[in-house]
C-alpha cells in the first residue's frame, strides 16, 4: 500500500507557490527584488579574479587563456541573469532528468573523455574542454534537495538520509573513478548539506560521521595494511601531505627503488606543488609583491597550476596578506547572501537548494585555500569564480543566479507565502 | 521489504527534526537556527584560512622569502677562457675556439613517454648512445637541479634542429673548445681537457669550490694537468633571475662576475722541430717492414730531442699518436679494449696513443747503454780508454766467460769478430765482446753494483722529474731489485713457484746469475730505460757532464704576453757528474766515431754537413711470437745522438719497437730531425744551417774536441 509516493499535485506543478514570471514584472521589480549585495560580490569576486588572472597568464602559451576566460565570463554571466529569471521549483520537476543527464554525461566521459595530467575529467568539444563533474555541483544539490522536498511528510526517516547521500554517491563514485578525488568531496559535502538544512536527525548524522571515519580508516589504514590498497602510496600521500610533508618523500624513494616512476613522479609533483605554494603564499607576505616580476613565484611559474588548483596562492604572492583577507571577504559576504536566501526561500525545497549551494561554495572554498595554504589535502578542486575554468565557473554563476531567483521569489511572495506551502502540503 | 510509511504515522521525536504539524517547523527558528549554524561554521571555516594566511605571510614571511629567492636566482658559470700552450717561438700548440655544448637539466626533463623522445631525439642527432645519456643524467656530477653536459662541441645544424625543437629541459650552452693546431704532433704531451669527475671533485686538490666546480673541463693529462693551476683561469658567473624552466626573466637586473681567463703557458718545444720529430718517427715505423723486417710488426716508438746545455725539451714525440681535436671525447671508448689504461683489459703491450712511449714507458736500452758501462769501468779503474783485449777468451769468434762452457758463450752482434780493440773503436764498432769483458771484469773487481750505480749517476733507474704526470722510473738492476723484482712478477704471474720443494726452480728464476753482468754491460735484461732518461743521459755526454733535468715548461705568460713566471727548473736541479774529463772525452771520441765511421757511418758518416757523435742499439727480446712454437728474438731499435759533436746543440734519442736494428731504422729518425733542426736539405747546409750554427747560445764553455 503506498500512499502519498508522490506530492500532491499542487506541490509537483509547483502552483501553489508560482510567482508570477518576473519577465511579467519587469525588469523594474526583478532588480528591486534581487539581492545587490550578493551581485556586488560576485561581480567583485569575478573582476579581482579576470584582474590576477590578467598578470599571472604571462607565459606566451599562457596568455590566450585570459582572453578566453574573459569570453567564459561574459557567457557565465547571461547564464546567470537567465537562471535568476527561472522559477526554481522548475528544477524539481525535472529532477529526474537533471540527475540522469549528469549521470549519463559522467559515463560519457568515462567512455569518451579526455584526459589530462592522467585524469580522465573531460568532454571535448570543439573550442573548449567541457567538464560536467562541475556540473555536477549544482545538480546534485538541486536533486537532493527535490528528492527531500519531495518527501517531507517522512522527514526523518532514515530512507530519507540515505536516499539523498545516494544522488552524491553515485555521480560521486563515477567521478572517483577519474580519478577526481576533491570532486567526489565536493558532491559529498553538497548532500550532506541539503540533509542538515533539511533537519536530519542528529543520529544520521553521528552514524554518516561514524561511517566517514570508518571509511578513513579501512582506506588509510586497514586497507594498505592488508595489501589491497584502494589508493595508490601517492594518492594516499596527497591527502595526507599536511599532516606529514616528508611522507612524499618517502613514498617517491619507495616507487624509485620499485621502479615504479610513475608513481615516484606523482608523488615528487605532488611534494613540489605542496612547498610551491606554501613558498608563493608565504613569499607575498602582508602586502603582496605586486603584480609585476617581483611574484617570482607566479611569473617564474615555480607554482604549479598557478592558474588553475593555485590560483589562490598566485593571489597571495602577488596581493599578499591583505589581498587575500579582500578575497575571503568577498567570499564570506557571498556565503553570508547565500545563506540568507535559505531564510527567505519561499518554498522548502529552494531553501534546501540556497541552502545546499552555500555549503557547497563553502566547502569548494575551504578545500581548495586550504590546499593552497598546506592545511588541507592536494585535490583538483578549483577556486570558485576565480580559478581558470568554463565549467566551474559557469556552475558557479548558474548557482549564484539560482540563489537569485530564490532570494527574488521568495521576497515577492513574502513570509505568508512559506505558510501556504505547508498548508498545501498538509491538505 | 520496503518499509513504507504512512506520512500521519510519522511521529518523529520532539526535539529532533521537524514536527509535520507545525507551521514554524519548516521555517521557524528551527531553520533559521541550522542556518546560523552553518553562518559560524563559515566564520570557523573563514578564520581558520585566515588564521593560517596571517602565520605564513606575515609570522613566517622571512623563511619563504628565502625560500622564494632560492627559487629563482640561477647561477650560470660563465666559462673562462683556457690559456694558451705554445712553443718557444710563441707558436699555438693549443689553442682555443668557441663551441656549443648541448646539456641538460635532469630534474627539468618530462617523465614518461615525453621523456624518452626527448632522450631518443639527443640520442639521434647527438649522435649519442641512449645508455650514455642515462648515465649522464643519473650520474653526473652536478646535483639534481645543475645543468649536465651530454656533448661538447655540437654542429650549428645540429643547435639550430635543438632550438626550433625547444625541447624541455635541454639547454645550449657557449664554451670553449681546445683546438690543436699541430693536431698528432705532441698530442700525449698537450694532454687532455675534460669534465672534472665526481670523484676528482672530492679529492683536495680540486677542494677549492672558487675555482673547481662540477661541469668544470679542467686539465687531465699531460701539460694540461700539470699547468692547470694557471692554465684552467677562473670562471665567472651570471646570476640571473630565471623562471620555472630556466629561461632568463626579460628585464630582470642580471649580476655578471666576469670570468678571468687563463695564463699562457710557453714550452720549450720547437713547433716544427716537434712536427717533424713525429713525421719522422711514424714514418721510420712505417719504414720497418722493408728495411729491416721483423717478426712483428714495428708499433711503438719515440723520439726525444733535448738541448743538452739547458735540459729544455724541443720535441718529444710518441707513436702511435692521436689527434686530440677527434679524439679527446670519449677518449677511452674508440681505443681497443686491451689499449684502454686503466681497465682490467689493458695489456701494456698493446700500442695505445693514450700512452706517452717517450717517458710512460721502459725499455731495454741495448748498445746505446755501452757508453755508460764504458764509464762505469773507466771510473772503477778497470780499464783505461787505450785498454784492449788482445787476449780475448773468444772461442770460434765467440766471447765465452767460461770456455770450457759453450753455454756461456755469446755472438757478437751480427757475427761480426772484432777482437783486440782499444774502448773508443769498441763503441765505435760496438763490440759487444769488448763489453762482455768491461762487465765480466767489473763484476770481478766491484762486484753486481758498480753498472748500477754509474747508471745511477746518469740518472736511470729514477724519474727524471719532468714535468710531466706519469713518467716511469725504469731500472738497472742489481741482485738485491732482481730478486725483489722476479719475486712480485712470480707472486702476480706464477705463484706455484714459492710453494715448498721448488727451491730450486725459485732460485733459477730469482738470482742473479754472472751472464747478467755480462748482459747488463750491453744493455740488455737487467736494463730498463725510458727514451727520455737515455736522451737526457746522452745530453750529459753531449755537455760534457752536467745532468740537466729535462723540462717542457718555459714561462707564464699573462694576457699581454708579459713572464709572469719562470717555470724553468732551477740551477739546483743540475748536477755536475763526478766523470773525469778523460773518461768521459773517451766515450764522446767512441760516439763521434761510431757516426763517422762506425756503426751508424751509413746514415751520417763524413759527408753529413754536421757532424754527429751517437750510438746505434739493438735490444735483441725473446718474445712469443704467434704461429711460433720458441720464443722468436724480436729487436727494438734504438739510436741516440747529438751535434755538433764539438758544441752540441741537440741530443736526440729516437726508439722503435719491433724497429730492428738501430742503424737501420732508428738512426735515420734521428738524422731527419738533426736535418729539420740543422736546416739541412737533400745533405746540404742551408742558410738556416748557419743561422742555428752560429746563432747564440753557444756550447758550454771547455768541450774539447775529441
Amino acid at each position: 500500500m503506498i500512499i502519498n509516493r508522490r506530492p500532491p499535485a499542487t506541490v509537483r506543478l509547483g502552483l501553489s507557490t508560482r510567482p508570477r514570471r518576473v519577465a511579467e514584472l519587469g525588469i523594474a521589480s526583478w532588480a528591486r527584488h534581487a539581492d545587490w549585495v550578493m551581485l556586488a560580490a560576485v561581480a567583485g569576486l569575478l573582476v579581482y579574479g579576470l584582474d590576477v588572472l590578467r598578470t599571472i597568464t604571462v607565459a606566451p602559451q599562457d596568455a590566450p587563456k585570459y582572453d578566453k576566460q574573459v569570453l567564459f565570463a561574459l557567457v557565465g554571466v547571461p547564464l546567470m541573469l537567465a537562471a535568476s529569471i527561472v522559477d526554481p521549483e522548475r528544477y524539481r520537476r525535472a529532477k529526474t532528468w537533471l540527475f540522469g543527464g549528469l549521470v549519463a554525461s559522467l559515463l560519457a566521459v568515462i567512455a569518451i573523455g579526455t584526459s589530462v595530467n592522467g585524469s580522465q575529467r573531460w568532454i571535448s568539444l570543439p573550442g573548449l574542454l567541457l567538464q560536467p563533474s562541475e556540473f555536477g555541483k549544482v545538480v546534485i544539490v538541486l536533486a537532493a534537495a527535490a528528492f527531500l522536498a519531495d518527501r517531507v511528510q517522512r522527514t526523518g526517516d532514515a530512507s530519507l538520509t540515505l536516499g539523498a547521500l545516494a544522488y552524491a554517491a553515485v555521480p560521486g563514485a563515477l567521478v572517483f573513478l577519474q580519478p577526481d578525488l576533491g570532486t567526489a568531496l565536493v558532491f559529498g559535502a553538497s548532500a550532506i548539506g541539503v540533509l542538515w538544512l533539511f533537519g536530519t536527525r542528529w543520529t544520521h548524522f553521528a552514524a554518516l560521521g561514524a561511517g566517514l571515519v570508518a571509511l578513513l580508516v579501512v582506506v588509510l589504514v586497514v586497507a594498505p595494511a592488508a595489501g589491497h590498497p584502494v589508493l595508490k602510496g601517492y594518492q594516499k600521500d596527497r591527502l595526507t601531505v599536511f599532516l606529514d610533508p616528508s611522507s612524499l618523500k618517502r613514498e617517491a624513494a619507495v616507487a624509485d627503488s620499485r621502479g615504479d616512476s610513475v608513481a615516484a613522479d606523482q608523488a615528487r609533483r605532488g611534494l613540489y606543488q605542496y612547498e610551491q605554494a606554501l613558498t608563493a603564499v608565504g613569499h607575498g607576505g602582508l602586502r603582496g609583491q605586486g603584480v609585476g616580476e617581483d611574484a617570482s613565484q607566479v611569473t617564474g611559474q615555480f607554482l604549479p597550476e598557478h592558474y588553475t588548483d593555485f590560483f589562490f596562492a598566485s593571489v597571495a604572492e602577488q596581493r599578499g596578506f591583505l589581498g587575500c583577507a579582500v578575497l575571503l571577504g568577498l567570499f564570506a559576504l557571498l556565503l553570508w547572501r547565500a545563506l540568507m536566501a535559505a531564510t527567505i526561500a519561499s518554498t522548502q525545497f529552494q531553501s534546501l537548494v540556497a541552502g545546499g549551494i552555500a555549503v557547497t561554495l563553502l566547502w569548494q572554498v575551504f578545500l581548495n585555500v586550504g590546499m593552497n595554504v598546506g592545511i588541507m589535502p592536494i585535490t583538483g578542486v578549483p577556486l570558485p569564480l576565480l580559478s581558470y575554468g568554463g565549467s566551474s565557473l559557469w556552475t558557479t554563476l548558474i548557482s549564484v543566479g539560482i540563489l537569485e531567483a530564490i532570494v527574488i521569489r521568495g521576497r515577492l511572495a513574502g513570509p505568508e507565502a512559506r505558510t501556504r506551502e505547508l498548508t498545501s502540503v498538509r491538505s | 521489504m520496503r518499509r513504507l510509511r504512512v506520512d500521519t504515522d510519522h511521529q518523529p521525536r520532539p526535539g529532533f527534526g521537524p514536527e509535520p504539524g507545525s507551521l514554524r517547523t519548516v521555517f521557524g527558528p528551527q531553520v533559521v537556527a541550522r542556518v546560523w549554524t552553518l553562518a559560524v561554521i563559515v566564520c570557523i571555516a573563514m578564520g581558520v584560512l585566515v588564521f593560517r594566511l596571517w602565520f605564513l605571510q606575515v609570522l613566517s614571511s622571512d623563511e619563504f622569502q628565502a625560500r622564494a629567492d632560492s627559487n629563482q636566482q640561477r647561477v650560470v658559470p660563465i666559462e673562462a677562457r683556457r690559456g694558451l700552450i705554445t712553443d718557444r717561438h710563441g707558436q699555438e700548440l693549443v689553442g682555443n675556439r668557441a663551441s656549443l655544448a648541448v646539456g641538460v637539466y635532469p630534474a627539468k626533463l618530462p617523465k614518461g613517454k615525453r621523456g624518452r623522445e626527448i632522450k631518443a631525439t639527443l640520442r639521434r642527432v647527438l649522435r649519442l648512445r641512449l645508455g650514455f645519456i642515462e648515465d649522464k643524467i643519473n650520474a653526473s656530477a652536478t646535483d639534481r637541479y645543475g645543468w649536465v653536459r651530454l656533448k661538447s662541441s655540437v654542429d650549428k645544424q645540429t643547435i639550430f634542429f635543438l632550438r626550433e625543437q625547444q625541447l624541455p629541459g635541454i639547454e645550449v650552452r657557449d664554451e670553449y673548445e681546445r683546438s690543436y693546431p699541430e693536431r698528432t704532433a705532441g698530442a700525449q704531451l698537450m694532454g687532455r681537457v675534460g669534465e672534472i669527475t665526481k670523484e676528482q671533485l672530492a679529492l683536495p686538490a680540486y677542494a677549492n669550490r672558487d675555482r673547481y666546480q662540477a661541469g668544470d673541463k679542467i686539465g687531465q693529462a699531460g701539460l694540461e694537468s700539470r699547468y692547470d693551476d694557471f692554465v684552467k683561469g677562473v670562471n665567472g658567473a651570471s646570476t640571473a633571475s630565471v623562471d620555472a624552466i630556466g629561461r632568463p626573466v626579460p628585464g630582470a637586473a642580471v649580476q655578471l662576475t666576469q670570468a678571468i681567463p687563463g695564463d699562457t703557458l710557453r714550452t720549450t718545444l720547437d713547433a716544427g722541430l716537434e712536427r717533424a720529430a713525429q713525421r719522422s718517427l711514424e714514418r721510420g715505423i712505417r719504414d720497418v717492414a722493408s728495411v729491416s723486417p721483423q717478426p712483428l710488426p714495428a708499433d711503438v716508438g719515440a723520439v726525444v730531442a733535448l738541448d743538452p746545455r739547458t735540459g729544455a725539451v724541443l720535441a718529444m714525440a710518441s707513436s702511435p699518436s692521436y689527434d686530440p681535436a677527434h679524439f679527446d671525447r670519449n677518449y677511452n671508448r674508440i681505443l681497443p679494449k686491451q689499449a684502454r689504461l686503466g681497465e682490467p683489459s689493458f695489456d701494456p703491450n698493446f700500442p695505445t696513443p693514450a700512452r706517452n712511449y717517450a717517458d710512460e714507458e721502459v725499455f731495454q736500452p741495448g748498445s746505446t747503454f755501452k757508453p755508460f758501462s764504458a764509464i762505469a769501468a773507466l771510473q772503477a779503474g778497470v780499464l783505461t780508454p787505450d785498454t784492449a783485449w788482445p787476449d780475448q777468451k773468444l772461442v770460434n769468434g765467440r766471447y765465452c766467460a767460461d770456455p770450457t762452457n759453450k753455454a756461456t758463450c755469446r755472438q757478437n752482434f751480427e757475427g761480426e769478430v772484432s777482437s783486440g780493440v782499444p774502448l773508443v773503436q769498441a763503441i765505435t764498432q760496438s763490440v759487444d765482446t769488448y763489453f762482455y769483458e768491461v762487465g765480466d771484469k767489473l763484476f770481478q773487481k766491484s762486484g753486481i753494483g758498480a753498472i748500477p750505480r754509474w747508471a745511477g749517476v746518469f740518472g736511470y733507474g729514477k724519474p727524471t722529474g719532468i714535468d710531466l704526470g706519469g713518467e716511469a722510473a725504469g731500472a738497472v738492476d742489481t741482485a738485491e731489485t732482481w730478486k725483489d723484482k722476479q719475486l712480485a712478477f712470480i707472486r702476480k704471474f706464477n705463484p706455484a713457484l714459492l710453494a715448498p720443494g721448488n727451491e730450486q726452480g725459485l732460485r733459477d728464476a730469482t738470482d742473479w746469475f754472472s751472464g747478467f753482468s755480462l748482459q747488463q754491460a750491453i744493455g740488455q735484461t737487467t736494463v730498463q730505460v725510458t727514451v727520455l732518461q737515455q736522451a737526457t743521459a746522452y745530453a750529459a755526454l753531449a755537455n760534457g757532464g752536467t745532468l740537466h733535468k729535462p723540462y717542457l715548461a718555459d714561462a707564464r705568460l699573462d694576457g699581454s704576453g708579459r713572464v709572469v713566471q719562470d717555470l724553468r727548473p732551477p740551477p739546483a736541479d743540475s748536477v755536475r757528474l763526478p766523470v773525469d774529463r778523460a773518461n768521459l772525452d773517451a766515450v764522446r771520441a767512441g760516439l763521434l766515431g761510431a757516426a763517422q765511421i762506425g756503426t751508424s757511418a751509413a746514415v751520417f758518416g763524413p759527408t753529413y754537413p754536421i757532424q754527429v757523435a751517437g750510438k746505434t742499439g739493438t735490444a735483441e727480446i725473446p718474445r712469443k711470437v704467434p704461429g711460433a712454437a720458441e720464443p722468436v728474438n724480436i729487436e727494438n731499435s734504438w739510436y741516440c745522438g747529438y751535434a755538433p759533436a764539438d758544441n752540441p746543440q741537440l741530443t736526440v734519442c729516437s726508439f722503435v719497437r719491433n724497429g730492428g736494428e738501430g742503424a737501420k731504422t732508428s738512426a735515420p729518425v734521428v738524422k731527419r730531425v738533426f736535418d729539420a733542426y740543422f736546416g739541412i736539405v737533400n745533405g746540404r747546409r742551408t742558410a738556416r744551417t748557419a743561422e742555428v750554427l752560429g746563432g747564440p747560445g753557444a756550447g758550454p764553455a771547455g768541450v774539447s774536441t775529441p
